[in-house]
């Protein structure tokens, strides 16, 4: 690194280039479900279009997505733990290392509402406006954009509550992008707007400190969680090494944790019960998969029988084969690798806790298409009883093997 | 003999070798001192004897059997303080201490008893329902002492413990070795700090470039170093020093 300039750009680069190879990694596995998905939110849109009633808010609707998508303004800092204390004193170097990020931070942020405003554009033309109007649109939700940016980097900055910042900001783009889309914006409203804005800008610069004092944790904490989320994506396709993982103890699941008696049987099932429950991942993607999987066996009754076991199938399929990770994750743990218990252990205790609990995922999946018998009652039941033999199947037999064969 | 160390060659590859031909033993009630400049071989020593990492050579036996022989009563009777606290994020404290003892085989009624006395002396009691994401280094260094104590291993491994730990810690921590030892456990100390460890200490095995380069009781390694009044430290000097441009 020869200069500062160089090096935001550097980072810069190598974030790219490190998503790019995710990127690649996820759409070779993923094969042609990518253009399933464009083709069917391109017809699923043009059919959305043609059904909505002659009635419908759609300026409200068009807000509602728009504010929401001003609102989630994130700011990229490439920051890295050590950087407190190794640029601490290279003061020049900060301020413009910052200058590049909010500089980058907002193209990006432009670039993902002008994305959701083009994605809108049709529905624009055919309930709205005309082209000229939908200009000025975008001109004056990218402005917002801008303007959303450099509240969210002074509100870093200034240490101030985020809660307050967040809802000055998510009721004033709600406010402006209604009237925008409802019309009449431009006139009194644009000047009051315009005033308003300056008003919470300059609340903002006041309360920020001055440039040399800077805010490393929460500018830490921030680019943390935005790099963290990206990895919860990706590990939702590939198996990424480190992902950032939130503990929480969700209070309603802790009768759980009951059920395991205390015995040296029980060492490794007590261990990864409470790492499947406290970790966002994969808990979080067990429901999501869960829920998902129900709701299409729910509402398409019409579909053949092997289409019906094809989907439970591959929701049970994808569930399982994310919660080996419960095990993986104490690889490196010195007390792991020294506990008096046979190796073998840490298998068969992972087998226990997966068995049930893909078996009882599999009922939760046929328990509304049951109620609502959307299916045929011998089609359900069969799948209730081949979900309990997917899920023993998976955990005591083709695990071990895969163990075996890939040990670690 | 507890542990009995022979001939142990071995390092992080399989070609090549950090530590050489180290043979030393710890025997039922006494402290040794393992000793060294960093990058001496010490951890890397106490990783082979706990199994992560395999000798090239040389034998590591534990009550005279080795790891490979019998590796769940190998590992039953010993305990480990690592130098870095690595903790499970998503355990409470209470959690920690319930799952080593379900692990080691200590039942409820013992692992309470134990725990309230060991919570007491590191004053923890508070914190048994908090997680280690909200503890200090200090506390996450108490987590693993009170976990590796509250199995009464007979033998006790420790790397570095002292790094981190409020003066009143050290002192429990101590108190509790010199406890532990007094039971006729053996302890294999590695550590800087080496006014505690001549004060503590039993025996010294003093690494150099992953060789032994002076062993025994405080009075043997002064006579092997020909300085007869000479503390721990300056023994650990001088035998750094020795044949150094």
């Amino acid at each position: 690194m020869n200069t500062h300039e160089d090096l935001f750009i550097q980072r810069l680069k190598q974030a790219w280039n490190k998503g790019i190879r995710y990127c690649v990694l996820i759409a070779r596995g993923l094969h042609l479900i990518p253009l399933f998905l464009i083709l069917l939110v391109y017809f699923g849109y043009k059919a959305f279009l043609g059904w909505l009633p002659a009635d419908f808010p759609a300026y409200l609707f068009m807000a509602l997505i728009i504010s929401w998508t001003l609102t989630q303004t994130g700011i990229r800092t490439y920051l890295k733990e050590p950087d407190p204390v190794f640029l601490l004193p290279a003061q020049s170097i900060l301020i413009t290392y910052f200058r590049y990020s909010l500089v980058y931070s907002a193209f990006v942020q432009v670039f993902k509402t002008t994305l959701w405003m083009a994605f809108l554009f049709p529905l624009y033309i055919d309930r709205i406006g005309g082209m000229s109007a939908f200009a000025l649109s975008l001109i004056t939700v990218v402005a917002l954009k801008l303007w959303n940016v450099q509240i969210r980097w002074l509100e870093i900055q200034s240490g101030s509550h985020p809660g307050l910042a967040l809802f000055l900001r998510g009721v004033t783009n709600l406010l402006a992008t209604v009237w925008l889309f409802y019309g009449g914006f431009f006139g009194i409203p644009l000047i009051i707007a315009i005033v308003w804005l300056a008003l919470v800008l300059f609340f903002y610069w006041k309360r920020t400190h001055p440039s040399h004092i800077i805010a490393w944790e929460r500018l830490l904490a921030e680019e943390q969680r935005t790099v963290a989320r990206y990895y919860r994506l990706a590990n939702q396709f590939v198996d990424v090494p480190f992902v950032g993982n939130q503990v929480k103890n969700p209070p309603w699941l802790r009768f759980i944790y009951r059920w395991i008696p205390f015995g040296s049987k029980n060492t490794y099932l007590y261990l990864y019960l409470r790492t499947f429950i406290r970790y966002s991942e994969p808990l979080g993607s067990v429901f999501r998969l869960t829920l998902v999987t129900s709701i299409l066996l729910t509402f398409m009754p019409a579909i053949p029988w092997f289409l019906t076991s094809g989907l439970f199938a591959g929701g049970l399929y994808l569930t399982a084969i994310q919660l080996p990770w419960i095990r993986r994750i104490h690889r490196y743990q010195p007390w792991f690798r020294l506990y008096p218990l046979p190796e073998q252990q840490k298998q068969t205790d992972l087998s226990r806790l997966l068995s049930v609990l893909l078996g009882v995922q599999g009922t939760l999946i046929l328990l509304p298409p049951l109620l609502l018998q959307s299916h045929s009652y011998p089609l359900l039941l069969t799948l209730l009883g081949a979900g309990w033999v997917i899920a023993f199947f998976f955990s005591y037999v083709h695990l071990p093997v895969k163990q075996k064969k890939f040990p670690g | 003999m507890l542990l009995e160390i022979k001939q142990l060659t071995g390092g992080y590859s399989a070609q090549s070798s950090v530590i050489f031909d180290i043979d030393f033993t710890v025997q039922p009630g006494e402290i040794v001192g393992l000793i060294g400049l960093n990058g001496a071989g010490k951890s890397t020593t106490i990783k082979q004897i706990l199994g992560f990492l395999r000798p090239r050579s040389g034998q590591i036996r534990f009550n005279g059997i080795s790891l490979d022989e019998d590796p769940v009563q190998f590992r039953r009777q010993v305990s480990y303080i690592p130098e870095t606290p690595y903790l499970y994020p998503e355990l409470t404290l209470r959690e920690h201490l319930e799952l080593t003892a379900m692990a080691y085989g200590v039942d409820r009624q013992t692992l309470q008893s134990r725990q309230n006395h060991l919570l007491d002396l590191f004053q923890m009691k508070k914190r048994l329902d908090w997680y280690p994401s909200t503890f200090s280094k200090g506390m996450r260094q108490k987590v693993m002492i009170l976990c590796a104590f509250l199995i009464r291993p007979s033998l006790l491994i420790v790397d570095e413990p002292f790094i981190g730990l409020d003066p009143l810690a050290i002192h429990s921590l101590l108190e509790q070795m010199t406890e532990l030892k007094k039971e006729g456990a053996g302890i294999l100390l590695s550590t800087h700090v080496l006014a505690t460890a001549e004060k503590y200490g039993d025996r010294f095995v003093l690494l150099r470039d992953g060789r032994i380069s002076l062993k025994g009781t405080l009075a043997e390694i002064r006579e092997q170093a020909g300085l007869k009044h000479a503390s721990l430290d300056d023994l650990f000097i001088h035998a750094t020093k020795e044949d150094r441009p």
